[in-house]
């Protein structure tokens, strides 16, 4: 089944009323696929509830069909058409998708309320052109688990339709959100429960029972327990039967039960735990309000209940607090069902000290104790432990919202939930729990198993330990402070008419309200992603993604951890991941601790990263919290960015021009933007290019491409994607003897020193212009030199060329030359270096000379 | 004589009427304190919460000590979680009884509360 979930007020009704819609959803009904919007208020008699922003509260969405069909069945709207509904809406919409019905989907800037976004809808429905505006309200799956005695359980449905049950706890929705958590523990104290019944497989965790021995006519007997023996590790349910002798005093203990009320075994435990956590959605008996948390059992009550001492050394050890001679409770319980209860006969009986400082301890160990009213239509201050400080006492109330005639009452009663109210055993106006079919010992599963409906406070008080139970589950940081706030604030107010009404002065803040209550505890945490240059940034250049967190609500979100994991075809290097609070770590993937996000607020991760080379990257980041997270789709995002090369730019030659018929030589390109893959070409033809720098190029150019005087065109190609080529510079090749500065023919003139201007990075470096005026004025005025110029222009090319690509070679090979150079320029030095040599090796002949 | 008659049926009315007052009051400090009403035991226990946690209160002497201050028999039965401790009180059948015995030990200056064990019962409606 599917639903809208809750909206309220005029504009709601407003959309439904529209001719689309209502043809729509009317189709929809009639396929019981679709339920209309439940409404706020239950009904007639029913209050206002309790306002609780809910997830489903939002949309990014508008819906707007024009009234022109020529417009409305556009695939595209025309911008000027866009920009006018901008104007009317007064935000800034963009088309997203036409759809089916010539209906248009525009996305708003940013999430609105369903109210805002009404709001908005408003104005363009007040545009002549427009037939219809309205928002893009998201649909949420309704659970509904598929045991076959689930829909007699009215106590878990809603007030509001289809189910209309005013005395509903209203489940559904709280499913919608969690249906539970291993992590959490509900603890049964009552009489025991029993294992087997086919609806606890795999519920429970290992209880206790803490059913003391009895003394009695000078001996210790186990009559309350009814198991054979006193405290042991075995909480399962004898049963608690009381036969007419017992009751009348004539039974062989000699009147040990006398006056307790003739009665077949309750298994009152059994009931109570199936409320709470019966086994859920597995096509048998009843279901549970938490599915997937632990039921301990705790045995306290027998045959004719039991002392005190007993239940309250059992509530301690639920809660994990120790107990003389009892072993430590390895799954201590975050909530503790009381469904019992007693009183003094001459009132006041205010809270006993010892139950007193329990429940204290107790809820410092941060559980929760959740106790029954009773049953003695009086007033609860007088029934323990409900009237306990730190305790949520439980009024009930029957299917229609109304006090039952049992009920316990008063302004002590915290909050009330449905407890049924019979008129004949079984009467199904009870509550429907799990139970055994023995009225005495119990028959073993599965022929035992069975089904009941039982009523009481008794009945209610699961109603709201399962509810916390949902809530804890969803958020477990919440304090037992907490809980009560948000059970109370959320709880719907009583409704009237009902014969016999509820008020918050006899039944407390109203009824709870599971789905409200759990929705309220938890956080919407939204992560989006988005980078910076976009859509495209160029290799070298920074790319900043810009990962925002954002909490809408309603609760604050602990613990928010980001994990942001960058991939994609481009190679690149981490720089930084800055957040706006917590730290972050790691390199691959990145993994930020932002700590809390309070409700509206929103938390930024800046991670910058290097393109190294073209290709795409992408950033996935996802977020976590220690909350609940109703909206699961919205925890993460990515985006990819396209890294291209830069178009390059050529700004000189070196040299820039040669004789024709010379040597092959070294260009050096200089420009910008080159990148490693950058190749220089000659008149459009690829040649060795060596990548020194972002602003300069190496190539080898062949003898071949000087052969015969003219001009080349140079340019430097880049790469895709993006890249291209450069701007063309003109490169002169005169005839012999034609002069010029550029590359010499017969390996004179001005070609270039290879592996100096590797080494210097330019042609024009002073050093090298040293070394190639050596090369002119004393090589290549002999025939030795010109022999050893004429070997070096056609052997050092490739050496140049490797010396180019790393630069500790370009590093060495300029401390061998620059000696050299230093030499060449300044001979008198040499001369003196000499001297000074001759000088020293005079003194080491005169010893004794000091 | 028929003023004086009146009169004395005034002064008897007066004296009836200052002396249910009295009782009156009575009834309402000793609610202060919790008063069972005459209720049948099955078995007597009390919860005693001792100032000093350090004490052991099963030793002999100090439960005949205590006896001795309830002017009735107990018997130590079992040390409680949270640092109380129960008892039996024999030969004790009523709350009346129990009560008293409750108040008697509830003077001793080493004890910091002492209450009834009561019987919890289960909370489903017949």
């Amino acid at each position: 089944m599917i639903t809208s979930n809750k909206e309220g007020g005029i504009d709601m009704k407003r959309k439904w009323m529209q001719p689309w819609g209502v043809l729509g959803v009317a189709i929809l009904i009639s396929m019981g696929v679709l339920q209309p919007s439940p409404t706020r208020a239950g009904g007639a008699g029913v209050a206002a509830q309790p306002q609780s922003v809910l997830h489903y509260d939002y949309t990014d969405q508008l819906i707007v069909k024009y009234r022109d069909p020529s417009i409305a069945r556009a695939a595209v709207l025309s911008s000027a058409r866009v920009r006018a509904l901008r104007e009317t809406a007064g935000v800034a919409l963009t088309h997203f998708r036409a759809m089916s019905g010539d209906g248009h989907v525009f996305k708003l800037p940013r999430r609105l309320t369903l109210s805002e976004a009404a709001a908005v809808a408003r104005k363009l429905n007040a545009d002549p052109s427009v037939e219809y505006a309205e928002p893009d309200q998201r649909m949420f799956p309704m659970l509904v688990p598929n045991d076959p005695l689930y829909a007699n359980q009215w106590h878990y449905k809603s007030p509001n339709a289809p189910d209309n049950v005013p005395g509903g706890a209203n489940l559904p929705g709280a499913w919608d959100i969690t249906t539970g958590s291993g992590n959490i523990v509900v603890a049964v104290i009552d009489t025991g429960i029993r294992p087997d019944h086919a609806d606890f497989a795999g519920r429970t965790v290992p209880g206790y029972d803490f059913i003391s021995l009895d003394y009695w006519n000078g001996g210790y007997h186990p009559y309350t327990a009814n198991d054979g023996d006193g405290r042991d590790n075995d909480p399962s349910d004898p049963g608690d039967w009381i036969t007419s002798a017992e009751n009348a005093g004539t039974d062989s203990t000699g009147g040990f039960f006398a006056g307790c009320g003739q009665s077949n075994s309750s298994w009152h435990g059994t009931h109570v735990a199936g409320t709470i956590g019966a086994a859920t959605n597995n096509n048998t008996g009843v279901a549970g309000i938490n599915w997937v948390s632990k039921i301990l059992p705790v045995r306290v009550l027998g045959k004719c209940g039991g002392y005190s001492s007993d239940v309250i050394d059992g509530i301690r050890w639920a809660a994990g607090l120790p107990v003389p001679s009892v072993p430590a409770n390895a799954n201590p319980a975050r909530i503790l069902n009381l469904s019992l209860g007693g009183t003094c006969s001459n009132p006041p009986c205010p809270c006993p000290s010892t139950y007193q400082n329990a429940i204290n301890d107790i809820t410092a160990a941060n559980a929760i104790v959740v106790a029954a009213a009773g049953n003695n239509d009086e007033s609860a201050a007088n029934f323990i432990p409900a009237s306990c400080n730190g305790v949520i006492s439980v009024a009930a109330v029957n299917r229609a919202g109304g006090r039952p005639y049992y009920s316990n009452y008063g302004t002590i009663i915290k909050i009330a939930a449905p407890g049924g109210e019979q008129s004949y055993t079984n009467d199904p106006n009870g509550v429907l729990s799990t139970l055994n079919a023995g009225t005495t010992s119990p028959i073993a599963s599965p022929a035992g198993d069975t089904y009941r409906y039982y009523q009481g406070t008794s009945m209610a008080t699961p109603h709201v330990s399962g509810i916390i139970s949902l809530m804890l589950s969803a958020n477990p940081t919440l304090t037992p402070a907490q809980v009560l706030s948000h059970i109370q604030s959320t709880a719907r107010a009583f409704p009237t008419g009902t014969g016999s009404d509820c008020t918050t002065s006899l039944c407390g803040a109203g009824i709870i309200n599971a789905a409200a209550a759990v929705a309220d505890v938890v956080a919407d945490v939204e992560i989006t992603v988005t980078s910076l240059p976009t859509p495209t940034v160029i290799v070298g250049n920074n790319l900043t993604f810009t990962i925002t967190v954002t909490n809408h609500g309603p609760a604050s979100a602990p613990s928010i951890t980001v994990t942001d994991t960058l991939s994609g075809s481009a190679s690149f290097s981490f720089v930084s991941a800055t957040p706006s609070q917590g730290a972050c770590s790691g390199t691959g993937p990145v993994t930020c601790s932002l700590g809390t996000i309070n409700n509206g607020a929103a938390a930024t991760v800046a991670v910058v990263v290097t393109p190294t080379a073209a290709g795409t990257i992408s950033s996935l980041a996802n977020v976590t919290s220690a909350i609940g997270d109703p909206n699961l789709s919205n925890n993460s995002s990515s985006v990819s960015t396209a890294v291209v090369y830069p178009a390059p730019t050529i700004s000189s030659l070196s040299p820039s021009d040669a004789t024709a018929g010379g040597p092959a030589f070294l260009l050096t390109v200089n420009g910008s933007n080159f990148v490693s893959g950058s190749q220089v070409q000659w008149n459009a033809s690829p040649r060795a290019t060596n990548f020194v720098s972002s602003t300069q190029l190496t190539a080898s150019i062949s003898e071949s491409d000087t052969a015969t005087a003219g001009t080349a065109t140079v340019t430097v190609v880049n790469p895709p994607t993006g890249g291209g080529t450069s701007n063309g510079l003109t490169f002169t090749i005169s005839n012999s003897g034609g002069g010029g500065s550029g590359a010499s023919g017969s390996g004179g003139g001005s070609s270039g020193c290879f592996i100096a201007t590797v080494a210097y990075g330019s042609y024009l470096d002073p050093h090298v212009s040293v070394l190639r005026n050596f090369r002119d004025r004393y090589l290549l005025t002999n025939a030795a030199g010109r022999t050893l110029v004429e070997f070096y222009y056609k052997n050092s090319p490739p050496i140049a060329n490797f010396i180019g690509r790393y630069e500790p070679l370009c590093t060495l090979t300029r401390w061998v030359l620059t000696p050299v150079v230093f030499i060449i320029e300044y001979p008198a030095g040499l001369c003196l270096l000499a001297v000074y040599i001759v000088i020293q090796r005079l003194k080491r002949k005169r010893p004794g000379k000091v | 004589m028929r003023i004086s008659g009146r009169l004395l049926l005034g002064l008897i009315g007066l004296i009836f009427i200052i002396s249910c007052g009295a009782t009156s009051n009575r009834n309402a400090a000793d609610n202060i304190q919790p008063q069972l009403s005459v209720q049948k035991l099955r078995t007597a226990h009390i919860i005693i919460k001792f100032r000093d946690d350090a004490i052991d209160p099963s030793r002999t002497d100090f439960v005949q000590g205590l006896a001795h201050d309830a002017n009735a028999a107990l018997v130590y039965v079992r040390p409680m979680s949270g640092g109380a401790h129960v008892f039996r009180v024999e030969n004790v059948s009523d709350t009346t009884q129990l009560t008293e015995v409750i108040q008697r030990l509830s003077k001793r200056p080493d004890v910091l509360y002492v209450e009834q064990d009561r019987i919890m019962r289960h909370q489903q409606g017949k």
